[in-house]
């Protein structure tokens, strides 16, 4: 088996410029780690790669993004290639249409090797509530490789493609890029088109980058951001992320949440993320320990908000126009069916708390209380951007854990995203990078946040902190 | 808050059109229960100001052109379906049932 996919970027591009290698080199490679890896990352594989490869042989290599190999996370439509979700309500869903940042990888002449197996409609941490079963961890297969984009961050982290895209409601592509080991962007709400996402919490949504670096998470940012007549939450920015790379941090202003150091995180995470604190002292940042108020209120916050957005985003799913359909007489019972044999444990539970929190009294008592909250958290970040230009603390609580274990405690998978959710509720941008590795050898990852639309801040501090601690990411390496 | 219970349970899977079996009906009573001693804790927090925030981006009017833009076809628009008649989609009774 060759060794490209092992290449950064701008070097893969240098060999399909000089036409050392071609499109189709890198396909094969491919399909030959994904078989021989067998980390259940990929629910479909896209058969006409090849076909596709060869089609750019004659054409100009044009940009960086060309005929690069990518892996779409299952919940993002694509024409001609099914999504699933991860759920049996969608098994041979076949989208008659693609999504924007779909017709804008395809339009970079990128390659589509598959959809990444995923927590059923994004709702989970682990990639075990997937009705096609789990994706391992790269690194131990015995460990959760994190969710709910469990199968992009794997197949990144493993060097199956060069890039992926994920999907991020609550953390869902910070937490497994952080179990993983890889990078992982949650852009700022509006920066990325959510056409052709299917929905799960339409305030809370952004389709996001995930990357073996930082350099390569922003080249993909700049492919798939801007305005999309299609989303009109989108916004217009034509702003090159990747232009702060490289420049000095020397007088950044950063600060600590201290929400984010509490003893609740595991203390080698908490260690791993003061060394890089003290690293970046020593560039020449202001680092601050700060008071954010409300943050312990994110996780209820969110449950309100996600799930009783879920609950009325899946009410769509009824079995008529597409999905499972089952097999009943009567209307009511044609639903009822429907819905609870297409739908997963963990999606019906969410759907039950969301139309429970918005029906009746409830939804003056929970969801008007929420709106209100969500506001204050928003006006409570916005106070401390007035006064630093990056806030970072970890990804997550702790490293990956084994499979199986949480199995009985239904609130376990919003406590994963205990650090990822606060940043999602007020629609900033949130980049997860590995900074280190436990006892275990499992990586630790840093969440640097940015203030709105500061993607390109976000990335010169990561990169900076990239290339101090030049860490080898690669699986099986000597660290 | 109001009690969780069998009845409120089979109440909010009827409006969420779902169907819960009747073994599953205490097991759905008791994960409820553990979700919404959760969510309840959102009830603690004194917020001040009364401004409420449903979208993080910011909300315009946006005009467009009345032009003609793609389209999908019948062919399109029927391939997911399960149940056709002909060109349509075919569902089950809901009038006189």
């Amino acid at each position: 088996m060759t060794n490209y996919l092992d290449l950064e970027l701008t070097e893969i591009n240098k060999l399909l410029k000089a036409k050392k290698i071609k499109p189709i080199d890198l396909v094969e490679e491919a399909f030959a780690r994904i078989k021989k890896d067998e980390l259940n990352d990929f629910i479909t594989l896209n058969e006409k790669a090849r076909e596709e490869a060869k089609a750019l042989e004659n054409l100009e290599v044009d940009n960086l993004l060309f005929g690069i190999p990518i892996a779409i996370k299952d919940n993002i439509v694509t024409k001609g290639l099914r999504t699933t979700c991860a759920s049996k309500m969608l098994e041979n869903f076949d989208s008659v249409y693609d999504a924007t940042v779909i017709e804008k990888i395809k339009a970079k002449h990128m390659i589509i090797i598959g959809k990444t197996n995923m927590d059923e409609f994004a709702m989970g941490s682990t990639g075990e509530t997937s009705y096609f079963g789990n994706t391992l961890n790269p690194r131990d297969k015995s460990r959760v490789p994190g969710g709910s984009s469990s199968g992009s961050a794997a197949s990144v982290a493993s060097h199956e493609v060069v890039l992926a895209l994920g999907s991020d409601t609550g953390g869902s592509v910070r937490q497994p890029s952080g179990f993983c080991g890889i990078v992982g962007l949650k852009p700022t709400y509006g920066c990325v088109s959510r056409y052709g996402l299917v929905a799960f919490a339409s305030s809370l949504d952004q389709i996001g980058p995930m990357s073996k670096n930082v350099y390569e998470n922003a080249v993909l940012l700049n492919a798939i951001a801007g305005l999309d007549e299609k989303d009109l939450t989108s916004v217009k920015q034509e702003k090159d992320f990747t232009s702060l790379i490289g420049k000095d941090i020397k007088g950044l202003k950063i600060g600590v949440p201290n929400y984010y150091m509490s003893d609740v995180i595991d203390i080698e995470v908490r260690n791993k993320i003061k060394e890089v604190l003290e690293l970046l002292k020593k560039k020449g940042c202001e680092v601050d320990y700060i008071d954010i108020p409300n943050l312990e209120y994110a996780i209820p916050l969110y449950q309100v908000i996600a799930l009783g957005e879920a609950s009325t985003n899946l009410a769509r799913f009824d079995g008529v126009k597409y999905g499972f359909l089952s097999d009943q007489e009567k209307l009511e019972d044609m639903y009822t069916y429907t819905r609870s044999i297409g739908f997963g444990a963990e999606v019906k539970r969410r759907i039950m708390v969301g139309s429970y929190v918005l029906s009746g009294e409830n939804a003056k008592t929970y969801y008007y209380k929420a709106l209100r909250l969500r506001h204050n958290i928003v006006e409570n970040f916005k106070k401390a951007f007035k006064k630093y230009d990056l806030l970072l603390g970890p990804t997550n609580t702790n490293v990956a854990y084994p499979f199986n274990r949480h199995l009985d405690n239904v609130l376990q998978s919003f406590y994963d995203d205990l650090l990822t959710i606060p940043v999602s509720m007020a629609g900033l941008p949130a980049l997860a990078l590995p900074v280190g590795f436990n006892k275990e050898n499992l990586p630790i990852g840093l969440q640097i946040i940015g203030n709105y639309f500061k993607e390109d801040e976000i990335y010169q501090l990561a990169s900076a902190i990239e290339s101090e601690l030049k860490l080898d990411l690669k699986i099986g390496s000597d660290k | 808050m109001e009690n969780l219970d069998r009845e409120k349970v089979l109440h909010v899977a009827s409006l969420a059109k779902l169907r819960i079996e009747e073994d599953e009906v205490e097991k759905y009573v008791k994960e409820l229960k553990d979700l919404m001693d959760e969510v309840n804790r959102i009830q603690e927090v004194e917020i001040e100001d009364e401004e409420i925030l449903i979208s993080p981006s910011e909300n315009r009017n946006v005009y467009k052109d009345d032009t003609v833009g793609s389209m999908l076809t019948r062919e399109e628009i029927l391939k997911n379906a399960n149940k056709k008649y002909g060109s349509y989609i075919a569902v089950t009774r809901a009038l006189n049932d």
